[in-house]
């Protein structure tokens, strides 16, 4: 399970998903971030279908997508609630 | 001078102006200073060597082009290269002339053989020599001579390459066109204000290269369709069409490649716009008012479409681009007009489904190119007749060849992609230097059509001017980086994406850089992917051998066009267009999946439930459905599929239709590398047949 978060230079909202992020790391998860100018992150966001910043997924082992917030930025909470919920849905 | 030696001559020159001349000296001399460089002593000289060489053969007659053929050999040995490229004469020989009149050219399959079309050829070949040796720089020229890149439409150097408009200009300013033999007021009846857009989609057709596209055509002929009965729309769509389709007695025999686009609903940016009417006076009601008059016209265009041609042919032009947008959800009746164009698409396939999502706008022209409508279009839009654009010109990247330069290597493999796209921009620039020394000239230049102004600024607003990016062969190109083709792995297919996101951003930092739009496209290439295949067989040896597709022993080789998957995968349609359309947001020109029907005749609630599911479900810009037909030359008959012979008749006087890359045309047109492609295409027969389509994602 994984998050990827991906963002674009003059964002309004991006700085504030990136602090989500940086959290979700500090808690122990696994994240990842594109940036949106960059071939690799363009590439990754494409196949993602994202096409509004700060996007942010969570993704199963199998990269399924898991939970979306898509041009908006979910509390860390919230993202913990998410991947909390997965967690406790594939034990059970 | 002394013309002491050549008095005696009994020598006559054929000249280009249909005369014959005695010989004169002098006259390469003049040549010589007038055209180059090269100094008076200088140019003296090398006429009386030329002089000699011709006495020393005896000749009785010369041509002209004869002469200035030996001047130029005698530049070369004085090491006067440079001169010999001014003095150089652009030209055909005799053979190529005398195939070209008695058979027909398969480069463009929308060009019939006739001698129009042949003085169309003629005149193409010189400006095409013309723009490799004088428009664009050597560095450039060479890279499209080499098939690194294509530059298309050379033959048109002298003109941008697409244009899309609306049809309020015609209604607002009548028919006042530069240089026109008479001028018309704006037009009273909707079968004048037919006449004149069809008159005026002429008119552009001999200032751009390719296509002409109309925006919102049913709207806004809405406000003089008041009062018609039913009949009546229904004879107006009938003429619209047929007068599109039959322009094959336009420039050179081509039909105008003609877009008109459909909405259902009145688009938000139209709804408040106060409408145009007859006389080009406003009716005093918006667009918004108008929504009835519109449905009843595009319910009847489609209608025209469903029944075909006097032989149930499909039509080749105008194509009908309908807009599916969230609106078109909330409008009363979509449901029975969805129903209505998917019944054309799966029995003659005009349709073509256009995705609006958000609220995005677009205007769609050429095969597959569309403006999105940014903010200063917007407000454009409150004055209709201001929205027309245009695309500068076209230029695509072979992808395959970049792959055999770096075998494999990724680091190397994106380097090289920014030189490719620093080449097209450069190409691009050159192009538009060009056309704005064209322009310049005003209404007594070239394009003096296109510096028209009628409402205070030119026709062609050249700042708003788009130059287009094209690929061929990205499949190709992953299959040499990975060792699979896009639809073979994850890998494979993130690879593509990656190449396509370089492209992307390359483009976004030329057009700040340059102050110009750069923007991907993907190339409809019916003839560059056979090109380049061609090419690259003959200079990447068994490398190529190992990539292309098609048939070697045939020679009907070619590269899947632009970023699609390889066109024989057999891949479910919804999948395919959900794959394809991952790529189509990086494509800002516009997009498009084909999907093949083949034989099949799905019902319209299995298509109308498709595109629903494309809209929501997919990022797709643009689909259409192609089915394939027989025509009969015995019994003028037309069948479902491709036959040998006439199901009806038995003759096998018969040929093929369908669509080539995005519109219709017959097979027996066609180049090889097509033929090829064509043999490959997977037909999604059984699938669509099936009630639940769509359901998978
Ligand atoms: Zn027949």
């Amino acid at each position: 399970m994984k998050f990827k978060l991906f963002w674009k230079e003059g964002c309004p909202m991006c700085p504030a998903a990136k602090n989500v992020i940086h959290q979700l790391i500090c808690s122990g998860y696994q994240a990842m971030e594109y940036d949106l100018e960059t071939t690799e992150g363009l590439a990754e966001a494409a196949f993602y279908a994202v096409l509004s910043t700060p996007t942010i997924i969570l993704l199963d082992e199998q990269d399924n997508s898991i939970a979306e917030w898509r041009g908006k930025v979910p509390t860390f909470e919230e993202a913990q609630a998410a991947a909390s919920a997965w967690q406790t849905a594939k034990v059970s | 001078m002394s013309n002491v030696e050549t008095t005696d001559m009994a020598l006559f020159v054929r000249t280009s102006e249909e005369d014959f001349r005695s010989w004169d000296r002098q006259k390469i001399v003049d040549a010589l200073v007038r055209e180059t460089y090269i100094d008076e002593d200088t140019a003296i000289r090398i006429s009386k060597e030329v002089e000699s060489q011709i006495i020393a053969s005896n000749l009785k007659i010369i041509t002209a082009p004869l002469i200035r053929e030996l001047v130029d050999a005698k530049l070369i040995e004085h090491g006067l290269e440079r001169a010999r490229w001014m003095h150089t004469r652009l030209g055909m020989p005799l053979y190529d002339v005398n195939q070209l009149i008695l058979h027909p050219n398969r480069e463009n399959a929308n060009v019939p053989h006739g001698p129009e079309a042949t003085n169309l050829t003629l005149a193409e070949h010189i400006k095409k020599e013309y723009a490799l040796l004088a428009l664009f720089s050597q560095e450039v020229a060479d890279a499209h001579l080499r098939g690194d890149i294509h530059i298309h439409d050379l033959g048109f150097c002298d003109r941008p390459y697409c244009s899309g408009q609306s049809l309020e200009y015609v209604k607002k300013f009548g028919l006042n066109l530069p240089n026109a033999l008479s001028m018309a007021k704006p037009a009273k009846h909707p079968e004048v204000l037919l006449a004149h857009m069809v008159k005026f989609a002429a008119a552009l057709q001999g200032n751009f290269a390719g296509a002409i596209g109309w925006d919102a055509v049913n709207l806004f002929f809405a406000p003089y369709l008041s009062g018609m009965s039913d009949r009546e729309i229904r004879q107006l769509a009938q003429i619209m069409i047929f007068e599109f389709s039959q322009q094959a007695v336009a420039r050179g025999g081509q039909a105008i490649f003609s877009d008109i686009n459909i909405y259902w609903e009145v688009p938000s940016h139209f709804e408040n716009v106060p409408a145009i009417g007859p006389g080009g006076i406003y009716t005093g009601k918006t667009y918004g008012q108008y929504l009835e008059e519109s449905q009843r016209f595009a319910r009847a265009l489609f209608d025209v479409y469903l029944e075909g041609d006097a032989s149930g042919r499909p039509f080749f032009f105008p194509k009908p681009l309908v807009h599916i947008t969230e609106k078109f959800f909330k409008t009363p009746g979509h449901q029975d007009f969805l129903f209505h164009i998917c019944e054309v698409a799966a029995e003659k396939g005009n349709t073509y489904f256009v995705f609006d999502r958000g609220d995005t706008a677009k205007i769609s022209e050429c095969c597959r190119l569309s403006f999105k409508l940014r903010a200063e279009d917007l407000e454009d839009a409150k004055e209709p007749w201001k929205m027309r654009y245009c695309a500068l010109q076209n230029v695509t990247l072979n992808l395959p060849r970049v792959g055999y330069e770096v075998k494999g290597d990724n680091c190397r493999l994106f380097e090289r992609l920014g030189d490719l796209m620093e080449l097209a921009a450069e190409a691009h620039m050159q192009k538009r230097v060009f056309i704005e020394k064209l322009l310049a000239l005003g209404e007594s230049g070239p394009l003096s059509l296109l510096t028209m102004s009628r409402d205070g600024e030119p026709y062609l607003r050249l700042e708003r001017a788009s130059h287009l990016i094209g690929m061929v062969g990205l499949n190709e190109l992953v299959k040499i980086q990975t060792g699979q083709e896009m639809h073979e792995s994850k890998e494979a297919f993130m690879m593509g994406l990656k190449i396509i996101s370089h492209l992307k951003l390359l483009a976004d930092r030329l057009s700040s850089k340059h102050k110009m739009h750069f923007v991907l496209e993907q190339t409809p290439a019916e003839s560059t992917s056979y090109r380049f295949a061609k090419l690259d067989l003959r200079h990447y040896g068994s490398a190529a051998e190992k990539t292309v597709q098609g048939d070697l022993a045939k020679g009907e080789v070619y590269y899947t066009n632009s970023t699609y998957l390889n066109v024989s995968a057999p891949i479910n349609p919804i999948e395919r267009v959900r794959q394809e359309g991952l790529f189509h947001p990086l494509i800002e020109a516009g997009a498009l999946t084909h999907i093949w029907l083949g034989e099949a005749r799905p019902s319209r609630e299995s298509l109308a439930n498709f595109v629903v599911k494309t809209f929501q479900k997919t990022l797709n810009d643009q689909i259409a459905f192609s089915p394939e037909f027989t025509t009969c030359n015995s019994c003028s008959q037309t069948a479902r599929g491709l036959k040998e012979t006439c199901p009806y008749c038995g003759s096998d006087q018969v040929d093929g239709i369908t669509r080539i890359t995005g519109y219709f045309t017959k097979i027996s047109s066609w180049n090889k590398g097509k033929r090829g492609e064509l043999r490959d295409r997977y037909r999604n027969q059984i699938y669509l047949q099936r009630e639940s389509v769509g359901n998978e994602i």
